[in-house]
């Protein structure tokens, strides 16, 4: 028969590795014997890996002894004492956990058949024996039928104790120890033990009499009991514990007054001739009242925070309130635990929801199966830290929230914080203390309790069942946030896609473009609180919130100048803003196993951003976010000046954008660089060195000395003119070196403003962000404070490198009031200068300060929509010098500042037929994408071209963005139409972005109306032609359409010009549905209300079979120049009209017809007498066709009076005349409707008329 | 009260419903009035909706434009009722015109009213497309101001 092999502990001991051995999968076979020397040549992977059991190529067993530690043990740590037994041979004795046990097997000798052995501490010769399957060493030794504990040695000691117990033991506690006096001697001691609590029966024979051999079962076992086990029964509490849900007796009891505290507590106490057994004859259920605290089995899948929290089945996650109360050395992943006597919570965070199974004092918890698996994870019992006491106090799903939240911040600001900083100390709170503290509502604090009391009034447990809403948002980690938001990305692109959802298609003067997707999302929907710091990203240049595992870009609309990139904020308010195109492809491919789950958060999964094309970004107000953690640094208000002390003053002009050759990778940023413009005043700044204010007796020189020859002044060269600085802190004396020149009529004037250029490395983009243009800044010089030298910095073209403290943020204040301390901004790094200028009014003539330097001044002025329309009405009426763009590539005009909305943008340049076919041609245009721009404020619309490619846009840059565009060129085209053009250096500065509509009609100007409407807010209502006769002769809005043409003027310009005609009278007959009405016009409003600007592309397009040929035979006619550079003009109706009227000088075109349907009866005359060619008139008939089929638009006139319209007799046609009855009108303003805005016009109007 | 002599050619800004309930008088051709209003007479409707049906045939475009309260037969006529010479766009015109009838596409038409086979419809002047859907609001509440003025008119006139 082949023998078993059977060896040592110590030998175990000393392999100190993961082993397991096995007997036989059958129990009761029974092999003999045989000693082996266990050594590594025995396993079957002499060499394995210390991450699983190494399994014994023998059959093997241990033969030992299972008992409980003695006290004088030095393997006793807190988890061994509540759950552990020692398994013994002759050789050594260890830690043992036993699953399936048998409370029989305490000091028999057993054979263990299965087992795991685990080294606990390597080289101390410690580990635990998980016993799997075991049976007694000898066969003829049968369980006892009644299993009894005892302390044999004391059972004949004098001790009085004859109380007794016998009931269903319902719960058992951790140890404790508890000081406690000596009844005796009077003195305080720790008492160490555990409370059980048994639930007895009331019936007689039990209350009166001893139960022994009871075999009835007819017990109900209601009436709740606590039993106190002290030194020395404390050790029986690992089979104590195990015997939950079993009938004992006890036996040797002492019923004794505790005191606790100031509460005070009569119970039966164990002695040293306590005994204790079961009763196995009597068996009961644990009462059913208590299902709301019930059991769990799960298998264990994830083990976090030291032990505090286990996941159970990856679905339930069971919150230990004491670290002791798991077995620590048989806690691993993968190992079957059962639960006993929890409080089951379902927790309703704001971002998800979680099942809670909440452990206290009553809850019990063994391993059912040993994991395989031998990876520990370490459970820490420490000594209570603030925020385990703050831990306490918490209900159940604050408790849980706390701790996802420890694990956030540890992973967010593991590198700028320590763990003292966030977790606190034993006495101190740490951030996460006070943030929760802060942050909690005050109902899920929960009063304190002692373990004791808590015991014993378990029917007042302050842990509660059920269900919990909870407020709480996750502190998300930024790399879960953009997971959870791509994973968001997907599921609104299947939503889409499900739901057949069209496409945001747009269109732009009638050509449609593809739109793209933006969703914004509440911060309330995400459930998220955002927390970081703010820094510029050093190889895009953008700026991003930051923490430790990842970053998002943001836009800030209120970003301070002063912000520190050390400081942490919260930002609980923002929005998070998806965009771009559909994603093509299956969109299963992306997985991102819920960024937001507990488990995520726990186990700190990262997440990398992976859907390509997606732009992802938050916005948010600085304003609605807290400032959590400050660096620790003094804020500086002094300008750093290191060497020299010497600062210059200077006001930033411009800030450049990315540029084409940024490049997008980390790996060649150190390459790059961003550029601002500045103006640098012509003086120089150094602070005194006491402090104190310099005294003026130079000054005082200079300024006689001026008066007296202002040449000889400037001979002296600069001048040492003393000023003040007010801080936050308190004045600031410093002394400014001015430069001065003599003008023309002797007047000292401060030099120019020079020019310099701000260089910003990829470390300093933070430095760029916050720059503002318009805003002061001081700038450090390197040349130093030297009155006798000009200082380089103001030489042309002059440029700096910024680094780290170079520029201070200034507020400039002309005000001459020294006594102002206080900077008139809240920002604490601000500083306000004082007193200069008043001082250089007094040296120099104040005329000459004030055009000299206020004049030099960048025009800060950002344009309104409105105001840009009204600003462009006025230059195009300027003719620019040089404005053929198409011509020339250099354009001319001004450079201004536009604000907005950004109604809608594409690709596409819909203006230049020619570059549209280019695009349509797919011809690469080497400058980038050409991108028209619809910037519209609440009543108007003015749209940008350009060359802007699509990776230089600036975050929050789309549909819906609030943005100012900075240097953008104002020009002329060719006919005169004024033009907004991006250029290189343009600066598109976002302010705020907000939703698009889905269904988002761009708002297009069908007429180019001019900018004098008045707000639409104020609209006066509108009228009706059939109510003409009856109103007063005032200026009215109607809305109607063009019925037909009365009468048409063209002449051509004397003048050269663009467009070389004018249209001195046109008339039309208008229909508002309640009338018809003579209307006359002339020049641009005829221009606008024959659309002769926008039919170009329909009456040349390949939509007219037969007019397709017309612009071969205009060209073969002579009409049109063949050119090989069509530009915008040369394309419209309106330069074929120009060359018409060179033909004819002058057209006139009357209606004679009496039917208005259709225009048959057109009448041409030719000023020259020369005869129309078809062409001409085919043409001429398309305009006014075209637009008697025009849409409804709202005319803005005054009624004439007949005298008034007699002037018009001469081109009245006779129709007209038949018509003469009807009323008319001159039309001052045309606009096309807003249907929204006009409707809710049309609902007072109907209310109040 | 408006001038007769353009209320005839007045395109009348109506809801279908109200389109439909006009009273035809057997006159050759025949004419219409709404009750109740000043003018009653009209010849000539401008109407706003849907197209829910359409039947394109080389001659002529039929379609049925429903605005909620009904809907209404057009038709729009691609040959010109004069026949057309070099200088005239008219035809290109009436194609164009012909592609923005599609399903589903929410049109302006004008036209003159007319009755085919017992049947009221308009023989369309022009089409133009709405893209902006709050216009079908708009039109609805013109429609209201124009019949309320009108109808008060007309109550002053009786009364």
């Amino acid at each position: 028969m082949e023998t078993l092999g059977s060896f040592s502990l110590s030998d175990l001991l000393r392999l100190s590795r993961p082993v397991t051995g096995t007997a036989s999968l059958n129990p009761t076979s029974s092999r003999p014997l045989k000693r082996i020397k266990l050594d590594q040549n025995l396993l079957l992977n002499p060499n394995p890996s210390r991450k699983s059991f190494t399994p014994i190529s023998l059959p093997v067993l241990l033969v030992g002894t299972v008992n409980f530690f003695s006290e004088a043990s030095s393997h006793h740590t807190g988890s061994c004492l509540n759950h552990c037994l020692s398994f013994s041979d002759s050789s050594a004795t260890i830690c043992c956990y036993i699953a399936g046990f048998d409370p029989g097997v305490i000091g028999q000798e057993i054979h263990v058949m299965a087992w795991n052995y685990l080294p606990i501490k390597q080289g101390e010769g410690q580990g635990v024996l998980e016993i799997i399957q075991w049976r007694f060493s000898s066969p003829d030794t049968a369980p006892l039928p009644d299993f009894s504990l005892s302390l044999e040695s004391a059972q004949d000691s004098g001790v009085k104790a004859s109380s007794f117990a016998f009931g269903l033991v319902k719960s058992v506690s951790l140890t404790f120890t508890l000081p406690i006096e000596n009844g005796k001697t009077g003195e305080m001691g720790d008492s160490v033990g555990f409370l059980a609590e048994l639930l007895t029966c009331m019936c007689d024979k039990c209350a009166k009499m001893r139960p022994s051999n009871e075999k009835s079962g007819l017990h109900r076992f209601t009436e709740s009991k606590v039993i106190y086990f002290i030194k020395p029964t404390h050790k029986w509490r690992p089979v104590i514990a195990k015997l939950v849900g079993k009938v004992m007796y006890l036996w040797g009891l002492k019923k004794r007054l505790v005191v606790v505290g100031k509460e005070s507590y009569v119970m039966l106490v164990s002695t040293i001739k306590t005994k204790v057994s079961l009763c196995d004859s009597v068996v009961s259920d644990l009462p059913t009242d208590h299902s709301k605290r019930g059991a769990y089995r799960g298998i264990v899948t994830g083990i976090y925070l030291h032990g505090a929290v286990i996941e159970l089945d990856k679905k339930v996650w069971l919150l230990i309130h004491d670290t002791l109360l798991v077995p620590h050395h048989s806690l691993r992943i993968g190992a079957t635990v059962s639960v006993r006597d929890f409080h089951l919570v379902h927790a309703n965070f704001a971002w998800t929801k979680v099942i809670i199974l909440g452990t206290c004092v009553m809850t019990s918890l063994c391993i059912d199966s040993f994991a395989v698996s031998v990876k520990k994870v370490l459970v820490k019992t420490e000594e209570k830290s603030a925020l385990g006491t703050f831990l306490e106090s918490l209900n159940l799903s604050a408790k849980f929230w706390v701790l996802l939240s420890v694990s956030c911040f540890k992973y967010k600001f593991r590198a700028v914080l320590s763990d003292k900083e966030l977790l606190g100390s034993i006495n101190n709170a740490g951030l996460v203390q006070t943030y929760s503290s802060r942050s909690l509502a005050p109902d899920v604090f929960r009063p304190h309790k002692s373990m004791f009391m808590a015991f014993c009034n378990h029917d007042q447990c302050t842990y509660s069942s059920g269900h919990d809403q909870t407020k709480c948002k996750l502190i998300v980690p930024l790399s879960n946030f953009v997971g959870r938001c791509e994973e968001l990305w997907i599921s609104i692109q299947s939503e889409m896609s499900e739901s057949y959802e069209v496409h945001c298609n747009n269109t732009c003067d009638g050509i449609s473009y593809p739109g793209y997707r933006r969703r914004i999302i509440p911060s309330d929907d995400i459930g998220c609180i955002l927390m970081g710091n703010i820094q510029a990203c050093s190889s895009s240049g953008r700026l991003q919130l930051v923490d430790a595992t990842g970053n998002i870009d943001v836009v800030i609309p209120d970003l301070p100048s002063d912000l520190s990139v050390q400081t942490i904020y919260e930002v609980k308010d923002y929005e998070v803003v998806l965009e771009g195109f559909g994603i093509e492809g299956d969109n299963s491919m992306y997985e991102f196993g819920e960024p937001l789950s507990s488990r995520a958060i726990f186990k700190r999964q990262t997440y990398r951003k992976r859907i390509h094309g997606l732009m992802l970004y938050v916005q948010f107000y600085l304003k609605d976010s807290v400032c959590l953690a400050s660096p620790s640094r003094v804020p500086s208000n002094l300008p750093h000046s290191e060497n020299h002390g010497a600062n210059h003053l200077l006001v930033i002009s411009h800030k450049f954008p990315l540029t084409n050759k940024f490049p997008f990778s980390s790996a060649m940023s150190i390459c790059s660089s961003l550029f601002a413009e500045a103006l640098i005043f012509p003086c120089k700044f150094k602070r005194s060195e006491n402090g104190e204010l310099i005294q003026l007796g130079k000054f005082q020189h200079a300024l006689d000395f001026s008066k007296r020859d202002h040449k000889k002044a400037s001979e002296k060269g600069p001048w040492l003119a003393p000023c003040s600085l007010a801080s936050r802190n308190g004045g600031v004396s410093a002394t400014t070196l001015c430069q001065f020149n003599v003008d023309s009529s002797n007047y000292l004037v401060a030099k120019s403003l020079a020019r310099i250029l701000l260089e910003f490395k990829c470390e300093n983009f933070f430095s760029y962000q916050m720059l503002r243009i318009g805003g002061y800044y001081f700038l450090n010089c390197s040349e130093g404070f030297n009155p006798t030298r000009v200082c380089k910095c103001w030489e042309k073209g002059g440029s700096f490198v910024v680094t780290g403290n170079t520029l201070q943020s200034l507020s400039l204040s002309f005000s001459d009031d020294v006594n102002q301390k206080e900077p008139s901004r809240t920002s604490s790094d601000e500083l306000v200068l004082l007193k200069f200028l008043s001082e250089l009014h007094e040296i120099v003539d104040l005329k000459s300060v004030s055009q000299g330097i206020t004049n030099l001044l960048p025009p800060s002025q950002v344009l309104s929509v409105s105001s840009c329309l009204q600003h462009m009405f006025h230059q195009s009426r300027n003719l620019y010098g040089s404005t053929d763009l198409g011509a020339q590539r250099l354009g001319q005009g001004d450079l201004i500042s536009v604000c907005g909305d950004v109604e809608y943008f594409h690709d596409n340049d819909c203006d230049s037929v020619s570059l549209t076919a280019s695009k349509c041609l797919k011809i690469p245009n080497p400058r980038g994408n050409n991108i028209c721009i619809h910037l519209a404020d609440g009543n108007q619309m003015v749209v940008i071209r350009g060359n802007l490619s699509r990776k230089l846009f600036p975050i929050g840059f789309g549909v819906g963005a609030s943005a100012t565009f900075h240097r953008l060129l104002l020009t002329c085209s060719s006919n005169r139409k004024e033009k907004l053009l991006l250029t290189p250096v343009t600066y598109i500065e976002i302010t705020s972005v907000r939703k698009v509509k889905t269904n988002g009609v761009p708002n297009q100007q069908m007429f180019k109306v001019d900018s004098l409407i008045e707000s639409l807010c104020h609209l006066p209502p509108l009228g009706l032609f059939s109510d003409l006769h009856n109103k007063d002769s005032k200026v009215t809005r109607f809305c109607c359409r063009i019925l037909t043409l009365n009468v048409l003027v063209l002449e051509s310009c004397i003048i050269e010009s663009s467009p070389a005609y004018k249209i001195p009278l046109a008339g039309f007959v208008l229909d508002d549905g309640s009338a018809l009405c003579n209307c006359w016009t002339d020049n641009d409003l005829a221009s606008t209300l024959l659309s002769l600007r926008d039919i170009c592309s329909s009456f040349f397009s390949s939509d007219f079979s037969s007019l397709e040929r017309a612009p071969k035979r205009l060209l073969a006619s002579g009409l049109c120049h063949c050119s090989d550079d069509y530009s915008n003009y040369k394309n419209t109706v309106g330069y074929y009209l120009d060359h018409m009227l060179k033909k004819h000088h002058k057209v006139i075109v009357k209606n004679h017809g009496v039917s208005l349907d259709i225009c048959q009866d057109l009448l041409f005359h030719s000023g020259s007498g020369k005869v129309f060619s078809i062409l001409e008139e085919r043409l001429l008939n398309y305009i006014i066709l075209s637009s008697c089929h025009g849409p409804t638009f709202i005319a803005t006139g005054l009624v004439m009076d007949a005298s008034a319209t007699k002037q018009f007799d001469t081109y009245s046609s006779e129709s007209a005349v038949l018509r003469g009855c009807m009323q008319n009108i001159w039309i001052r303003e045309v606009a096309c409707v807003d249907p929204l805005k006009d409707a809710f016009n049309l609902i007072l109007d109907i209310k109040n008329g | 009260m408006a001038t007769g002599g353009s209320s005839s050619m007045t395109h009348a800004k109506l809801l279908a419903a109200e389109l439909l309930s006009v009273t035809v008088h057997p006159t050759s051709p025949p004419s219409f009035s709404l009750p109740r209003r000043c003018p009653s007479s009209i010849s000539r409707a401008e109407i706003l909706g849907i197209v829910v049906s359409l039947e394109a045939k080389p001659r002529f475009f039929k379609f049925l434009l429903d605005d909620g309260t009904g809907c209404v037969p057009c038709i729009l006529w691609l040959n010109p009722r004069l026949p057309p010479s070099d200088h005239d766009p008219t035809p290109e015109i009436l194609r164009l015109q012909a592609r923005r009838v599609r399903l589903g596409e929410q049109l302006r038409v004008r036209g003159r009213i007319t009755v085919y086979r017992g049947t009221l419809q308009i023989t369309v002047r022009d089409v133009l497309v709405e893209i902006d859907p709050n216009m079908e609001t708009f039109h609805r509440l013109d429609c209201v101001r124009i019949a309320k003025r009108c109808y008060g008119l007309a109550k002053h006139h009786l009364g």
